[in-house]
């Protein structure tokens, strides 16, 4: 932690298209080698799939997939006495919106459709209606936190 | 020694006595109480500058049309991204369409370019009415000259930070 105490939250600007910082955040995620441009042009053709698929909202779609994803508990290593133990922690929103995105967006770069447009929007779709690999990730996140619950007292 | 203190002891007493460091002003307030309004009043023209691009903004009371190296906004910004940018400080201020902008801007790539404009847009709109619109501008920022620029490359090394890998025999 620096000296001055803990760094301020930078605010996220809000996407040019929809006006969600949730989006500027989901490019900057997908972003790789600093290619913005093309960053932005999968996010935004995947929401505009997404649209054409559900007639809705894209960025209610999203919100609505990240719901799924969003973990609430997950484990933390800690050493105590030589052994060390996986402790369940309660998840801070920020940390669980970022959590969500990333497994979105990694879980996205495994499937195997062939283009990253197709891949993302078929993920986001996916996780909206609570299937794909990003919502077994927080499954998985969430059955570990309650078969390491004896270790809970161990929180800091 | 001893006269360097004294020295320190008159410079201290000299300095006003201040409890809080600020650079900002609190908003202006009319002669009734009321608070006035940002209102597109006069024209006003500035140097923006960003990387390596220069831009020389005018703006001119009107009806919010743009003009830069002749082409409108659209065409010349594509990118929603740098649209919004260059936007920003119109929108800070809410005067969104009530001003005319002619650009000439070069040097740099778009998105240099773009934040180029927006600190011309943001100091042209400082000097129009600098009461009313600098608390605003300062305290989102747009007023700070963006002095990001690459690192150099160092002698001995790939690039500014880059070397080449360490072989110890």
């Amino acid at each position: 932690m620096p000296r001055k105490g803990p760094a301020p939250k930078r605010p996220l600007v809000v996407d040019p298209v929809y006006g969600s910082p949730l989006v500027t955040q989901l490019v900057n995620k997908i972003l790789m080698d600093g290619k913005k441009s093309i960053a932005e042009r999968i996010v935004y053709d995947a929401l505009e799939g997404c649209r054409e698929k559900t007639g809705t909202d894209p960025v209610v779609t999203l919100k609505r997939a990240l719901d799924n994803i969003r973990p609430s508990l997950e484990v933390k290593s800690r050493r105590v006495g030589g052994a060390t133990y996986q402790v369940p922690i309660e998840v801070k929103p920020a940390r669980a919106t970022t959590l969500s995105l990333r497994w979105l967006v990694g879980y996205s770069r495994q499937r195997r459709e062939k283009t990253m447009t197709e891949r993302l929007m078929n993920e986001i779709l996916d996780a909206s209606n609570g299937l794909g690999a990003a919502v077994k990730r927080r499954e998985d996140t969430h059955k570990m936190a309650e078969s390491n619950k004896a270790f809970a007292h161990y929180r800091w | 020694m001893a006269d360097q203190n004294v020295e320190l002891d008159a410079l201290e007493t000299d300095e006003p006595q201040l409890t809080e460091y600020t650079s900002e002003s609190t908003g202006p307030v009319g002669e009734d109480g009321e608070v006035r309004r940002p209102s597109a009043s006069a024209p006003g023209a500035a140097t923006g500058r960003r990387k390596q691009a220069i831009a020389r903004v005018r703006i001119v009371p009107g009806t919010g049309e743009w003009k830069i190296n002749g082409r409108s906004l659209e065409e010349y910004f594509p990118n929603k991204v740098h649209q919004q940018i260059v936007n920003e400080p119109l929108v800070a201020l809410e005067l969104n369409g009530a001003y005319d902008v002619l650009v000439r801007v070069h040097g740099g790539g778009p998105s240099g370019q773009a934040g180029a404009v927006r600190l011309g847009v943001a100091r042209s709109l400082n000097g129009v009415d600098e009461e009313l619109n600098r608390p605003v501008l300062k305290k989102a920022g747009f007023l700070t000259r963006d002095a990001r620029v690459p690192e150099r490359k160092k002698a001995g090394l790939k690039k500014a930070r880059k070397a080449s890998q360490f072989s110890k025999r």
